[in-house]
């Protein structure tokens, strides 16, 4: 489908670039407001560990819920905004991805819900840390978290983008190795972490 | 230039790597989220320059949907395009 001529009438302007993420707000005010356990992962909460890259959309990782999903679906909904109403209202009772499009900035956040019994996104958001991230005051994944989700996307995607990631900020900070080998056990990254870390030895 | 360590881009040396690397380091985690943010910042208006150059003649709504194509895809663009064009209707009954 190419974008219809109508589509001029029913947005008059928007905000091409942007310092601040209203996309990232609404989903970060909503699940507050619910009391969900978010954090921010991917690229964009890569920045606070030295990753510095163009990325198209913020990445957030929340877990499941079993009640109050319509509440939180009207949360996410306005005339600002663009949700797949059935399709988040599905992901959000038993785990997956869905985007949330603002219409002004046409920024995107992928909001991705893990079922309740993923222990290692249950670590993940047990670690989080605070940041300002595009203006949103939210929670960052912790560094190590934020190697092991890129090595396990690494293992079903085969993004070398991942890959380089996770070079260009291991050497950044200080790891903390144990955690990253036990994690990596149980989501079957060891191999990868292990080429990692002796990847960065010149570096370190 | 090039150099043999993997976790050094293809066109830097460990030498030049290793002190950017550093200088990283160096920063808190809110200085590097910054300098991130930036340079997204800056990345975002060179695509945006591309676009206008790409579709000069498309109104708002209509370039929007191709920006949405350009990031996203067709599938979130044509799903945006429709979610506009209801929009666009619904107004036009209200008025």
């Amino acid at each position: 489908m190419r974008s219809p001529k109508h589509c001029s009438n029913a947005i008059k302007q928007w905000r091409s670039v942007t310092d601040d993420n209203p996309a990232l707000q609404k989903v970060v005010d909503a699940l507050n407001s619910e009391g969900i356990p978010h954090a921010v992962v991917g690229s964009m909460g890569a920045g606070p560990w030295g990753l510095r890259r163009m990325t198209q959309d913020t990445d957030i990782v929340t877990i499941a819920v079993h009640e109050r999903i319509d509440e939180l679906i009207g949360r996410l909904t306005d005339n600002d905004s663009y949700v797949p109403v059935d399709e988040a209202r599905r992901v959000l009772a038993s785990g997956g991805s869905f985007n949330v499009l603002n219409l002004e900035t046409l920024q995107k956040v992928d909001v991705f819900v893990a079922r309740r019994d993923d222990p290692f996104t249950a670590s993940r958001l047990l670690r989080r840390v605070r940041a300002t991230v595009q203006g949103v005051d939210t929670w960052v994944a912790t560094v190590e978290d934020i190697i092991l989700a890129k090595l396990r996307w690494r293992l079903t995607s085969r993004s070398e983008l991942q890959w380089r990631d996770c070079l260009t900020i291991a050497p950044m900070n200080d790891l903390d190795v144990d955690y990253l080998r036990k994690w990596a056990d149980v989501i079957g990254v060891r191999d990868d972490l292990e080429e990692l870390l002796e990847a960065i030895k010149p570096l370190r | 230039m090039s150099s043999d360590c993997a976790a050094v881009p293809a066109d830097t040396s460990v030498d030049v790597w290793r002190i950017y690397v550093e200088k990283v380091r160096a920063l808190s985690p809110e200085q590097r989220l910054i300098e991130a943010e930036k340079f997204t910042r800056l990345e975002r208006k060179a695509e945006i320059e591309y676009l206008k150059q790409r579709f000069p003649d498309l109104g708002p709504g209509e370039f929007a949907v191709e920006v949405v194509r350009y990031r996203h895809g067709d599938a979130l663009a044509d799903a945006v395009a429709e979610t506009l064009l209801k929009r666009h209707q619904a107004v036009a009954i209200s008025d």
